[in-house]
């Protein structure tokens, strides 16, 4: 089993286990957040007239901005948490496999997306809790100077439809304070791109893991 | 039920991929090509004749690619050889004797290429094939081969001159030939019968006979494709062939039918029945028909089960008159299309108080008496249940 997967297993397998005592004193209201991590992003298939070929893309770094509501335990919803979040993350083009092989790739793939993120948050004695989650929006996909052994490939960009599944631990520091260490899935539909020169359109497939930490600070 | 619907997202999540790990379709002519090479059918060719060039892109040694597409080509002495607008970019016409430089260009790496033009002149044509016969509807593509002399070395050279001569069928109602760029050469045959093919290049010319027979079957098809049925319905299939000249034809009569599933839909394969499906049973079946050489064309038939209307018994009260009798009772199902089915076989049949009267094992719709009382015998088929009254005196 990859370590990746390893991690969201034992993230997963605490959630089923969890149960969900109020012992302690939650936050509800507002908050703020900032994180930052690791952007996995998968080879992706791009396709156009001129047939198929795959992009492979190195790990790249991601940070996030997040203004929030802590729901309270009461809530029909369950208790969780509602924010809205400005997502970029940006991931360099690593190779480019085409029928006679794969060929040294360069430039950026880049997103900046705003997703509206609904997480369950599962309140133990302990002072860990782990939830899990969606959130749907909208991102900006960018080919910034792609490039094929330094030929241009595309510089275009495209807005797409975006979602994410996550899952994670908080860590209370205090009442208003929380660490947070947390999984990504992240997709959209596929962007499409104009190419360099000719001007062909190609779209690509775009999914992502991301491993993410943070802190928010509730009010 | 919120955290349920997260938890089954997130196992979504944890089961994706890897990302995509197929086979890619697309060549590489994203990189350019680090040298060129021009390949021509003929490095000398004769004044008023043609050649095309190929160029082939070589990547850093890695491979090569046909690349001739992308050509931007230029002749550089465009007196003795050079390209023409009207014909294919890379076919290039010599206009005089000499030696041509012509170069090709495939961004921005171009290569060069030495076209002789001779003055040597045609003295025969060889039209190949030279008595090929095709189906009428369906197209053969001739060539010419010129052989030159040069008279100032005598040298003999022969040269492809497809593009070059002017072709013409003895017999255009029989087949056409075609004299425009990029089909030169195509012979079509249009109805059964003979023609002689001619090529001429320079007061020569050149023959092949060209055979045209009577059209051929190409596809089958079935109509109608797929049939819904009720049990003992039947619908007849048409089987149409259709062929090189375009035409339809019925072949239904010779066809061969059969079924994929003849306890649902059977088809019939005698000269009487040929196409005719009946159902059978509940259910789907593929019917195939089988017309010479051509592949198989098949429809699907879906069968579905009798609307059953009622069920009725052959009797609502019977009295015993000893202990010794059987009473038979028969149940019949009445379909809403009228048609009536006996059931006695398939009805599911009960009684009451078995104490009363009992069921004969193996023989349905048999009771026999037990001991003196009433009671009720129930007949049920596809959720229809009928009753009868059993008295034992």
């Amino acid at each position: 089993m990859k370590p990746i997967r390893l991690i969201l297993t034992t993230l997963f397998s605490l959630f089923l286990t969890s149960a969900p005592l109020w012992a302690q004193q939650q936050h509800t209201g507002p908050y703020l957040g900032a994180f930052v991590g690791g952007s996995s992003l998968l080879d992706s298939k791009a396709s156009g007239s001129w047939g198929s070929f795959k992009l492979e893309y190195d790990a790249g770094l991601q940070f996030s901005a997040v203004a929030g509501w802590d729901v309270r335990p009461d809530s029909p919803l369950g208790e969780g948490r509602i924010e809205l979040e400005y997502n970029h993350r940006s991931n360099p083009l690593d190779q480019v496999s085409l029928v006679e092989g794969s060929f040294k790739g360069s430039g950026n793939l880049t997103s900046d997306s705003l997703l509206l993120n609904c997480f369950g948050v599962f309140h133990s004695t302990m002072p860990w809790s782990p939830y899990v989650g969606l959130g749907i929006g909208a991102a900006v996909i960018k080919a910034s100077g792609l490039k094929v052994t330094g030929q241009p490939l595309s510089n275009d960009s495209d807005v797409v439809l975006a979602y994410q599944l996550g899952a994670g631990i908080d860590y209370s520091l205090t009442d208003y304070l929380n660490l947070d260490l947390g999984y990504r899935f992240s997709g959209t539909t596929r962007p499409k791109f104009s190419e360099a020169g000719s001007g062909n359109e190609f779209g690509l497939d775009y999914y992502s893991h991301n491993l993410v930490f943070g802190v928010r600070l509730g009010f | 039920m919120f955290n349920l619907i997260c938890s089954g997202l997130l196992m979504i999540a944890l089961l994706s991929g890897c990302g995509w790990d197929g086979t890619p379709t697309r060549h590489n002519d994203l990189s350019p090509p680090t040298s060129l090479e021009i390949v021509a059918d003929s490095s000398t060719i004769a004044v008023n004749t043609s050649t095309r060039l190929t160029v082939k892109g070589n990547y850093s040694g890695q491979y090569m690619l046909d690349i001739t597409d992308q050509a931007v080509w230029e002749s550089k002495n465009r007196g003795v050889a050079d390209f023409s607008p009207d014909a294919s970019p890379n076919q290039v016409f010599a206009r005089a004797d000499g030696t041509a430089i012509l170069t090709a260009t495939v961004r921005g790496v171009s290569a060069s290429f030495l076209l002789k033009v001779s003055q040597a002149t045609i003295t025969s044509l060889t039209v190949s094939p030279a008595a090929p016969s095709i189906a009428s509807g369906l197209n053969s593509q001739f060539s010419v081969v010129g052989t030159f002399l040069d008279p100032t070395t005598s040298n003999v050279t022969t040269q492809n001159l497809t593009d070059d001569v002017v072709w013409v069928s003895s017999a255009p109602g029989v087949a056409s030939i075609s004299n425009a760029a990029g089909s030169k050469g195509r012979a079509q045959g249009l109805a059964v019968g003979t023609s002689t093919i001619s090529a001429t290049f320079g007061g020569v010319s050149g023959s092949a006979l060209l055979t045209v027979t009577a059209p051929v079957a190409q596809s089958l098809a079935i109509a109608p494709a797929t049939v819904n049925l009720t049990v003992g319905e039947n619908k007849n299939l048409v089987a149409t062939a259709t062929f090189s000249d375009g035409t339809t034809q019925d072949v239904t009569a010779t066809t061969v039918w059969t079924s994929g599933a003849a306890a649902i839909a059977t088809v019939g394969d005698s000269a009487a029945d040929k196409g005719k499906v009946t159902a059978v049973a509940n259910g789907n079946a593929t019917i195939t028909a089988l017309y010479g050489a051509l592949p198989a064309a098949t429809a699907t038939v879906t069968v579905a089960d009798k609307v059953l209307e009622s069920l009725a018994l052959n009797a609502v009260t019977h009295t015993f008159s000893s202990f010794a009798e059987v009473a038979d009772f028969t149940a019949t199902a009445n379909y809403k299309d009228g048609t009536k089915e006996d059931v006695t076989a398939k009805a599911t049949w009960t009684i009451d108080n078995s104490g009363i009267a009992a069921l004969v094992s193996g023989n349905p719709g048999q009771v026999k008496p037990v001991t003196s009382g009433t009671t009720i015998l129930r007949a049920t088929y596809r959720g229809i249940t009928q009753t009868a009254t059993l008295i034992v005196p």
